[in-house]
């Protein structure tokens, strides 16, 4: 007798199993009923396209210009090879892919593509502020308040939507020529050179900020968690001396800065 | 010392607090809620009874999919419904999984909340699909044991819904209406019939699908689902793609029949129409229960 | 050079003065970064019908991973000046 944990697990080994090698799913498929016109491996293979379909779905909807930019059938291909390496560990699909852009960095068919692990980066950032935590901005009367002892321990956070991504490709450009409502010329020149962006969302509007050198070496800086007179200390130490005086106020116009708290 | 209580002790807090909706309950035909819609509802309030919401759809943190819902149902009553408990795991529930789903439960009030009678995950593994069961009394005992888990964690009774199916065990004890009664004597859960359910496994398996209805225990029926399959010639495929086909509408009204005016729900996952075309269906729908009320 | 102290107080003081709406730089504070605001409604990733399958899908249940031909044909013909070549058919 199968236990139906046993049953399970064949089932499961089966969904992912190539279709020239089917020890498992012929194993499964003696515990399956046949009916008029499919055979248990017919009635088993209903499932298995239909889980392997909802997984490409899923990558589909967080990695839309990805998918644009190789396509239908290769996405969906790479996606088959993508769900075999990688188990879903979350009920919701929303959580799925998350490492997607070091499989497409390690998967030998895109190597000639060499922006598409920056690209999925992106896509990944987009996707996870979508769906992160609602968040007002700084509580500039409570820093107000802070007193002067405690000034040095302040920790100053970046939102909680936020990403910091660098590439030495134009991946903003790509990424933005592949919306679906864009209109315009939708060539990319590679030799555009590389960007640094913070991806994030304020209130409900998603946001992807190009930053300059000093803005990233600050934001970097201040995402680190460290307290507010080590950062002092790191900035000045940067070549060219980072403004901090000038910056800070900038940075919580933004949003860039949205919380803070005090570094016991 | 003993500390002296006063009369009416804090038992009866719980009834007191007030809740910040104006509608609980629900009745008639609802409609699925789906992403696409958000802004026609939003800014045409259409009348509609109630909203069913796919619950891991709002998982997330924050941002609009919490948003939208939020403002659906300061206008509709709705319920949540589940594809990702996975009450037929052999393994054990995800608690990680039921502490969001209780939170959801918490802050939008639904008048119920469902999951299907299959499994989706193995040791943690998921695989995003409902799954069948062998019909065994193994599987009984333990769909059970977790169907009481989910009941005490959240403190309400759950509805329990019956899944379109494709393939069948061999190593099955019982038919599935025996194991679905079964089960609901065993937890006191309520049920969510999926009449198209039972019309698309009735053919896939064919078995009967009035003797499956007849052997349902109607006093626990809380919730009805009606949406459309395909044709694929050797078996019926449940893709919630279509309107709702002639021999379910049958079908529900013998269900009807027998369950009397149960809520029902216009479910639509794939190829999503426009709004009408679900206001259409739970006209319909509306118009066969109050062909049962009178 | 300045220390700590001093910097941490004038960037303070320059942050509590957004309160009283009197910034130093509004053009900086201004920059314009693509935003995409709240008409964008992703689809709910999870539903309960089931899903039908692609082309790509069924023939790696028919055959293997080895017989496909990896050939991009998306958009990525539009970036120019990348090593782009069509990967060879595994043989």
């Amino acid at each position: 007798m199968i236990t139906l944990q046993q049953l399970q697990e064949l089932f499961y080994t089966s969904v992912f199993e190539h279709g020239s090698e089917n020890h498992t799913t012929s194993k499964l498929g003696h515990y399956i009923n046949e009916t008029e016109g499919l055979s248990s491996i017919d009635h088993f293979n209903i499932y298995k396209g239909s889980i392997t379909a909802s997984l490409n779905r899923a990558l589909r909807e967080i990695y839309p210009v990805c998918n644009r930019l190789t396509g239908d059938n290769f996405f969906n291909a790479m996606g088959k090879e993508y769900m075999r390496n990688t188990t879903s560990r979350s009920a919701d699909l929303a959580n799925y892919g998350e490492d997607f852009q070091n499989f497409i960095a390690s998967f030998k068919h895109t190597e000639n593509l060499t922006y598409l692990p920056d690209v999925a980066n992106l896509e990944w950032a987009w996707h996870r502020a979508f769906h992160a935590a609602d968040e007002s901005s700084i509580d500039l009367a409570a820093l107000g308040k802070v007193p002067e002892a405690d000034k040095p321990h302040i920790v100053f956070y970046l939102p909680v939507s936020a990403s910091l991504i660098a590439s030495e490709f134009p991946i903003q450009h790509i990424w933005q020529v592949n919306q679906s409502d864009f209109e315009g010329d939708d060539r990319v020149d590679l030799n555009e050179g590389g960007i640094k962006l913070l991806v994030w969302r304020k209130d409900y509007t998603m946001r992807i900020d190009p930053l300059d050198d000093v803005e990233w070496c600050m934001l970097k800086e201040i995402g680190t968690g460290h307290t507010f007179d080590t950062v002092c200390t790191h900035l000045c130490k940067h070549d060219p001396v980072l403004d901090i005086e000038k910056m800070l106020p900038i940075l919580v116009q933004r949003g860039w800065i949205s919380s803070f708290s005090i570094d016991d | 010392m003993e500390p002296i209580l006063p009369e009416s002790a804090p038992c009866f807090m719980e009834d007191v607090i007030l809740s910040r909706f104006k509608e609980i309950e629900i009745s008639g035909a609802g409609i699925g809620l789906r992403s696409q819609h958000y802004q026609q509802i939003l800014d045409n309030k259409p009348n509609v009874h109630w909203f069913e919401a796919l619950s891991e759809n709002y998982f997330g943190e924050g941002g609009l999919p919490l948003y939208h819902l939020e403002k659906v149902r300061e206008h509709y009553p709705i319920t949540l419904h589940g594809v990702g408990m996975s009450l037929g795991s052999a393994t054990s529930l995800n608690t990680n999984y039921l502490a969001k789903l209780k939170r959801l439960v918490d802050r939008f009030e639904p008048a119920y909340v469902s999951d299907h009678l299959a499994w989706v995950s193995v040791n943690g593994k998921y695989l995003h699909d409902l799954l069948p069961l062998p019909y065994t009394e193994e599987a009984l005992t333990i769909v059970a044991e977790h169907v009481i888990q989910v009941q005490d964690f959240l403190g309400r009774t759950l509805l329990i819904e019956n899944p379109a199916s494709y393939l069948s065990f061999n190593n099955s004890e019982m038919t599935e209406w025996e194991f679905i009664g079964e089960l609901s004597k065993k937890t006191d859960c309520h049920l969510l019939i999926d009449v198209n359910n039972i019309h698309v496994s009735a053919i896939n398996h064919g078995f009967s699908a009035i003797e499956y209805i007849d052997a349902i225990p109607s006093e626990r029926v809380r919730e009805i689902h009606l949406a459309g399959y395909e044709d694929h010639d050797t078996y019926l495929f449940d893709t919630h793609g279509h309107r709702v086909h002639p021999p379910v509408w049958d079908l529900y009204e013998a269900a009807l029949e027998r369950f009397g005016p149960v809520p029902t729900l216009i479910e639509w996952d794939t190829d999503i129409p426009e709004f009408s075309v679900l206001m259409e269906e739970a006209a319909h729908s509306d118009a066969l229960l109050e062909k049962i009320l009178s | 050079m300045k220390d700590n102290k001093t910097m941490m107080n004038v960037a303070l003081a320059g942050v509590m003065a957004l309160g009283l709406g009197t910034v130093a730089d509004e053009a900086a504070a201004a920059k314009p970064g693509f935003e995409k605001c709240a008409g964008i409604v992703k689809a709910g990733m999870n539903d309960c019908g089931t899903a039908k399958h692609d082309c790509a899908g069924q023939a790696s249940t028919d055959g293997g991973a080895g017989e496909w031909i990896y050939v991009p044909e998306g958009t990525c013909e539009k970036i120019v000046g990348s090593t782009l070549k069509a990967a060879a058919p595994k043989k």
